[in-house]
């Protein structure tokens, strides 16, 4: 990234992401491994992030009282989260007009997981925060 | 004057405003931290280093988040508000205030409003500024010179 592009994703980062992460943290209590496993996976590729959520996702969770376990309702709302980040490179002008699909989508993917773990670091501190007080 | 010099001297002012509530602060982290500088180096230097002010929040969360109920960024004034919870809602909150007097004001004086980036440098600055006070504070404060 251009040091224009870092300067604009700090900006992003403080003036959006935060508060974004704030308010999603709100409505779960994640517990500290899976914190520990969504910030490691955060420090990869896109793809094994959007991997490792998605499986998440996915994974067969015991029901919690007859109801969907809060765990895997928090890695559905993070699949959705990740394509709303991954949408804000194009939003943001992260990736430049005219390179073919195909660098358009790896370059989307490379500012993408930039995004994401700005994302995923406020979420984890926030989720560690409101643990600390429950 | 120019605008470099106009945000200086905003800065300034700005800080010295907040210097009472900076000695409150440190005198509660040197109750609540006696012996553990390193916490607040720590958060000197996420503070001096960073160029965002999500990372000295992130920061301050996760001390909090460690520490056991009632201690350390725990500790609990009369009102049982946490050390470490009221740092972070004085930052993001009054010294967001103090940040938009500043840009204001510069805007006022030069006749040209404050960018985005000019304004998280100046909420950077003044953070930095909170910190060295509530740091000295804690010094003199674990130092048993505190009044």
């Amino acid at each position: 990234m251009t040091a224009d592009q870092e300067a604009r994703l700090r900006l992003f980062s403080d003036n959006e992401l935060l508060s974004e992460a704030e308010h999603f943290a709100s409505e779960f209590d994640l517990p500290s491994a899976q914190i520990s496993g969504l910030l490691a996976f955060s420090l990869g590729e896109w793809s094994e992030l959007e991997r490792f959520v998605g499986h998440q996702a996915d994974r067969n969770w015991q029901e919690v009282r007859g109801g969907e376990h809060p765990t895997k309702t928090f890695y559905k709302e993070m699949k959705k989260k990740l394509t709303w980040l991954r949408e804000q490179t194009a939003a943001w002008g992260f990736v430049p007009d005219g390179l073919t699909k195909n660098e358009t989508r790896d370059r989307t993917s490379q500012v993408a997981i930039r995004i994401a773990r700005e994302f995923i670091q406020h979420l984890s501190a926030q989720l560690l925060f409101q643990k600390g007080g429950r | 004057m120019n605008r470099e010099m106009a945000f200086v001297r905003e800065l300034a002012m700005q800080a010295d405003t907040f210097y009472s509530e900076s000695e409150g602060f440190g005198r509660w982290a040197a109750r609540a931290l006696p012996g553990k500088r390193a916490q607040i180096t720590g958060l000197e230097s996420i503070a001096n280093s960073s160029l965002k002010i999500s990372d000295v929040l992130d920061y301050l969360k996760k001390q909090t988040a460690k520490a056991k109920a009632g201690k350390e960024w725990r500790q609990q004034d009369k009102a049982h508000k946490e050390l470490g919870h009221q740092l972070i809602t004085f930052i993001r909150d009054d010294l967001r205030v103090k940040r938009d007097a500043v840009c204001n004001s510069v805007g006022d004086s030069t006749g040209q409003g404050a960018s985005e980036f000019e304004k998280q440098q100046v909420f950077l600055a003044l953070i930095r500024e909170f910190v060295r006070q509530v740091a000295a504070q804690y010094e003199l404060g674990v130092s048993g010179h505190d009044g």
